[in-house]
């Protein structure tokens, strides 16, 4: 059965659902362009003999030029913007999921007395795989068109255009927000809610796994039986498993003490009180730390998983927080005394 | 390992450090080898292959490597021991992963990644920076050869037994020299005394071209007089025997020590005094502002009541 039309059957069954709002990958469109293009080019081959009898060199160029150049600017500028439009309605689902799941403030206590009253887990748990679904299929989705249109074109402007997506931070299945998903199904997989199997015919989403116990802790995101993707739940600085974690605007998770440290603030000042000049510690990429992701689902699961490393680092930071607290209203109060 | 359980393991940097040593082990690399003293964690000894396809190949290179207290915020320093014609001995190493240029260090790097820089640092050419050397290619073969005979001498007797167990591990993990240099040993044992008066020669004056060079480049009049003064320090403990000299080094590994601990202490003396009675001034201020104000509020109350009542009459 090929992709498109498992791809259309979903979006089929997507019109029912109230994820109606969200756009999609317009897949079969794209495949419309890519016809388009390669008729254009079986017209180019056709062209060079014609103009070899006619004697006249330089219409071949000018038709291929703009007939790729076209092609090129069409297709890449629509899948760019579908590709945000898709990353920026996912993370923000999946923030009013988990917000609802893990809330903080005052916003918990009206939750535990609902929770009272109304047993709202299931439902959340078919919203998160659903949207594990809908992420799932639009990141495969992305992947094929790119690969028919390297195909085609016999080229690797593909290959440059996914690199590209990473670095601008809408590769989907590369998001912070996705591991707090699979936290969050991790963490709600853990309590006594049945699996509903068979919930949809034509998931691709498989299993999410978590091994915390190895000398590497990892998060694995299995996929139509063939592709795994790993995530890393190590700290790159202080080498350990992951406590109170952030992810940075470039992707890369580090524990809240060591990305303060990195960015030479305090651990209760807050990491997104970084200097904006401040540069990750990985890809040196500067102006990360403002919107720095707070990744809760992912500290339950560590806490849940982890209970004596958890509390021991809990332990641990509140030492150096009440260390440094002591040390910063010291300074304050000599600059206060004009010392 | 037992004696890794001494440190304090609340410290983030040494945590670090623990795991860094850890991985070390589990991972051996085949081209170095690098591990702390057990007195000090912060102080580590390595040891590296010189890289292939190059003058320094089959040599063995020892060092030191400092780690800052707030590491891996801060980059550590590295210093060479053992003779190589690209670096110093005995002088910290200015590179980009060195305490010299805190600005590019990332606190994901780690020792087997500046290991591995530093490895990959040594066919390139010096230019001139500090601590580094530009010799001739058949002298660095040379100093490769002779590297493998016997590790340096430095530092106290735990550090020099971990030398040697780092030497002997290198040893039996370094490839055969390579023929063509097996030769090259061949024809310079047999010049042995010619050479090596002309190779003494060869050092000295290209090695006081370097430091000219260096203090040209820094534009600093200071610094001419901190190196002459490092050379004759060298001088002098290159005339003396090995056993003064290790002595000597010892007596100035013993006095840094007794300096550095007391520092920190009386500041905190100092500090802690003040503020208690700081503390004890602001209550009084505080409790003083107090009662006036009450003071000050009860005076107002009565003229108002008195003001109030003459009205009403």
């Amino acid at each position: 059965m090929k992709f498109g039309a498992i791809y259309e059957e979903y979006l089929r069954e997507q019109q029912d659902k109230y994820l109606t709002k969200c756009s999609h990958v317009e897949y079969k469109r794209l495949k419309k362009v890519l016809k388009k293009c390669r008729v254009g080019r079986s017209l180019q081959e056709d062209c060079p003999n014609g103009d070899q009898q006619e004697g006249n060199n330089e219409s071949p160029d000018i038709c291929k030029c703009n007939s790729c150049t076209l092609c090129d600017q069409m297709f890449f500028t629509e899948l760019t913007k579908e590709a945000s439009e898709i990353a920026g309605c996912f993370s923000s689902r999946v923030q009013r999921l988990l917000n609802l799941h893990v809330p903080s403030g005052f916003l918990r206590y009206i939750w535990r007395v609902r929770q009272c009253f109304i047993d709202d887990q299931q439902i959340m748990v078919q919203e998160g795989r659903m949207l594990l679904n809908y992420v799932t299929m639009n990141a495969i989705a992305i992947r094929k068109i790119l690969k028919k249109y390297d195909k085609i074109h016999g080229s690797v402007s593909g290959r440059d255009f996914k690199s590209k997506m990473q670095t601008d931070h809408i590769e989907l299945l590369q998001s912070p927000w996705l591991i707090e998903l699979g936290a969050f199904h991790l963490n709600c997989n853990s309590s006594d809610i049945d699996e509903t199997v068979g919930f949809l015919k034509n998931e691709f989403f498989k299993n999410f796994s978590c091994d915390l116990t190895e000398a590497r802790p990892l998060m694995t995101m299995a996929i139509s039986e063939t592709m795994k993707y790993e995530y890393s739940l190590t700290c790159p600085i202080c080498l350990d498993t992951l406590f109170n974690p952030y992810a940075l605007s470039c992707g890369h998770l580090f524990c809240k003490g060591c990305a303060c440290g990195a960015a030479s603030v305090y651990i209760f000042q807050g990491v997104k009180s970084a200097p904006p000049e401040a540069k990750c510690p990985v890809c040196r990429s500067d102006g990360v730390f403002a919107h720095a992701v707070h990744m809760t689902e992912l500290d339950l699961l560590i806490k849940t998983r982890s209970k004596d490393y958890w509390r021991q680092r809990l332990r641990e930071e509140r030492n150096e927080m009440v260390k440094q607290s002591k040390e910063y209203w010291d300074s304050q109060a000599m600059l206060s005394m004009g010392i | 390992m037992e004696a890794t359980a001494k440190y304090n393991r609340g410290n983030p940097a040494v945590k670090r450090i623990l795991q860094e040593v850890k991985e070390m082990q589990s991972n051996p690399s085949p081209d170095f080898m690098a591990m702390p003293l057990e007195e000090d964690i912060f102080e580590w000894q390595f040891a590296i292959l010189g890289p292939r396809d190059s003058e320094f190949e089959g040599g063995i290179y020892h060092g030191r490597i400092q780690l800052p207290s707030d590491y891996p915020f801060k980059p550590p320093s590295f210093m060479l021991l053992t003779p190589s014609g690209r670096f110093e001995i005995q002088k910290k190493i200015c590179l980009s992963i060195s305490n010299y240029h805190p600005e590019h260090w990332q606190p994901s790097w780690s020792v087997r990644t500046a290991l591995v820089a530093l490895i990959a640092f040594m066919p390139t050419p010096g230019g001139g920076a500090l601590g580094s050397l530009d010799f001739k290619k058949e002298d660095r073969r040379a100093l490769a050869i002779k590297s493998r005979e016997t590790p340096p001498k430095f530092g106290s007797a735990e550090r020099q037994k971990v030398i040697d167990e780092i030497h002997e591990q290198m040893l039996s993990r370094a490839p055969p020299v390579p023929q063509l240099l097996t030769n090259e040993t061949n024809e310079e044992t047999n010049q042995l005394p010619a050479s090596d008066a002309s190779d003494e020669h060869a050092h000295k004056a290209v090695g006081g071209v370097n430091t000219a060079g260096s203090n040209s480049d820094s534009v600093n009049n200071d610094l001419p007089r901190p190196d002459s003064e490092s050379e004759i320090v060298q001088h002098i403990v290159e005339g003396r025997t090995e056993g003064v000299s290790n002595h000597s080094r010892a007596n100035l590994s013993r006095e840094n020590i007794p300096r550095v601990a007391p520092t920190p202490q009386n500041p905190v003396v100092a500090i802690q005094k003040p503020k208690h009675d700081r503390l004890l001034t602001l209550a009084a201020f505080g409790l003083t502002l107090a009662i006036m104000a009450l003071v000050i509020k009860k005076f107002f109350k009565i003229n108002g009541l008195a003001g109030y009542i003459e009205g009403k009459f």
